[in-house]
């Protein structure tokens, strides 16, 4: 449905995305890289907004750039945060309705459809300037969804959003792919994409640096020892308890002295085990935290592998 | 059907009940410069009065109004970055202009026949006064001409309110009193010469004459005005579809 062949952009003298070939079908994939990797090009590009500076960028074998013909089957919500305020929900969403081609019944019966799905049919009356960032966020993925289009796109789409939403706007994006929808969604986070898709692109300095299944990039980390956190005012106690255990590979007490990071190779079984040992040897310990658990630390692995 | 959508909605946006409050009282301002420009200068003939004020007033009122709807046809929608909802709907690029562009012609017609009703209110004591016909189809035609030079301006470079202000308060005032052939350059000369404004005695050319561009004959046929103002409005919407149709408008900050 979606393919670039060997796109390159270039913004005069910096390179946003940097030879790349994909393809990407139907289902959930995420794009996902951290600031400035190429994410918001790329969406650009299969978008029609912007055209590779080389190479090529398909939509269902039509070049996407100002194609009425690819927007017909192309839904986009945009990261930026910008609307016509004085308009409300309903109003925005009606509009570009009537913009994708309905007639003003059609475009009312779906408007309405399309609001309750994102959850805005109650609040969508009000004008934009007073919703909320999470509001804001549901009335773009509307507009997006609003002439039932085969491929979505969406650039960052979970910021702002409570948990709740979090959880709502996830399963709106399983029923999606379940209706055989392509939905491609960027994010730099990489707990949030864990919870919508296996499936992935990754960028990194424009590159396409990693393609496919997210588990064989959560193994990669895990053959690295995993570096963990763990906050204690008695570092030294809990450090005595955890340097005999036979995964634990390394210790090093915080020279603040207000907690310790350990490293290990198996951080599964480490974190069934800490709870156990808290309680039993009365540790005083007051949380604990991964730093390895994010996209540095992927693009640094990916990159020494 | 997508036409009028795309029409209605800027029109509505372009003449929201903020922005026609503001104009209403651009109206009533020229109203009372109208009344006091009458009060300290009687030796005029009303017909000349109003020759001089509509020109001076209404045709100064017509490219302004003209540059901030031009510019809000698309460059506004850019840097509001607005435009992304626009250009991903299954619309060709050259339709939502065009739409657009008709939107900010009538929007400027209405505000500046307006302006020239309150001028002949004024003058005349009468909201129709025996110029005001001819001066509303030197307007459509001022809408549609000034517009489509500013519009194309306004895709073609950055801050292009600036460069349409200084056009039209700039250019416009100082090339028509200009000696030799540069005033065919000018689109008031034209404009003037389809609104048919009575003849100015030359003894009688004060500084508001020639602020108004009414000194001096003009040797332009109206047939001439008509052929001119025709093929710049047609050049100028016709290059701006082109180059709106194969050339990228994104965002300008959001760019990586």
């Amino acid at each position: 449905m979606i393919e670039l062949t060997n796109a390159s952009r270039w913004y005069g003298q910096v390179i946003g995305l940097n030879d790349v070939t994909c393809t990407i079908g139907p289902g959930v994939t995420a794009l996902l890289g951290m600031n400035g990797a190429g994410k918001s090009t790329m969406m650009r590009m299969i978008t029609g907004q912007i055209r590779p500076t080389t190479g090529d960028v398909k939509v269902f074998g039509h070049q996407p750039f100002a194609n009425p013909e690819v927007y017909k089957h192309l839904g986009y919500c945009p990261e930026i945060d910008n609307f016509y305020e004085h308009r409300s929900g309903r109003q925005f969403v009606h509009y570009l309705a009537k913009l994708s081609g309905f007639s003003e019944s059609e475009a009312k019966s779906k408007t309405q459809g399309v609001l309750e799905r994102v959850g805005m049919a109650q609040r969508a009356d009000a004008k934009i300037a007073g919703y909320s960032k999470g509001m804001r966020q549901r009335i773009k993925l509307a507009q997006a969804m609003i002439h039932e289009p085969d491929i979505i796109l969406l650039d960052e789409p979970l910021n702002g959003l409570d948990p709740v939403g979090r959880r709502e706007f996830i399963n709106l994006l399983a029923t999606l792919a379940d209706e055989g929808k392509t939905i491609l969604v960027s994010s730099h986070i990489l707990f949030e994409v864990e919870q919508m898709t296996r499936s992935i692109l990754l960028l990194h300095r424009g590159r396409l640096l990693a393609t496919g299944n997210l588990t064989a990039l959560r193994d990669l980390i895990d053959k690295h020892p995993h570096r963990i956190r763990i906050e204690s005012s008695q570092p030294r106690d809990v450090a005595t308890r955890l340097v005999g255990l036979p995964y634990v590979l390394n210790v090093q007490i915080d020279p603040r002295g207000d907690g310790l990071e350990i490293q290990t190779r198996e951080p599964g079984q480490f974190y069934d085990q800490l709870p156990g040992l808290v309680l039993d040897h009365n540790l005083a310990v007051s949380g604990f935290s991964s730093p390895d658990n994010n996209l540095e630390s992927i693009f640094r692995y990916l990159v020494e592998a | 059907m997508i036409n009028v959508t795309i029409f209605s909605a800027a029109l509505q946006d372009f003449l929201r009940l903020r922005r026609a409050m503001l104009w209403i009282v651009v109206v009533v301002g020229l109203y009372l410069i109208a009344g006091l420009y009458l009060k300290y200068n009687t030796e005029n003939s009303p017909d000349q009065a109003y020759a001089t004020l509509s020109t001076i007033l209404v045709f100064r009122i017509l490219p302004l109004a003209s540059a901030i709807f031009s510019t809000a046809v698309i460059s506004q929608e850019v840097e509001q970055k607005t435009i992304v909802y626009l250009l991903t709907r299954p619309v060709a690029r050259w339709r939502l202009l065009a739409m657009r562009a008709l939107a900010s012609f009538v929007a400027v017609f209405l505000i500046s026949a307006l302006c020239a009703v309150g001028v002949s209110m004024a003058v005349y004591h009468n909201p129709l006064g025996p110029y005001l016909m001819k001066d509303f189809v030197a307007i459509a035609v001022g809408s549609v001409a000034y517009g489509s030079l500013f519009i194309l301006v306004s895709l073609l470079i950055n801050r292009a309110m600036i460069v349409c202000l200084l056009f039209a308060f700039g250019w416009e005032s100082l090339v028509p009193t200009l000696p030799g052939s540069i005033f065919y350059l000018s689109i008031g000369t034209y404009l003037n010469k389809i609104a048919q404004r009575p003849k100015m005695p030359d003894a009688e050319h004060g500084i508001m004459d020639t602020l108004s561009g009414l000194m001096g004959a003009k040797p332009v046929p109206i047939a001439t005005s008509w052929i001119a103002m025709i093929a710049l409005s047609g050049a100028c919407a016709v290059v701006a579809a082109w180059w709106f149709t194969h050339f990228e408008f994104v965002p300008r900050e959001d760019a990586e």
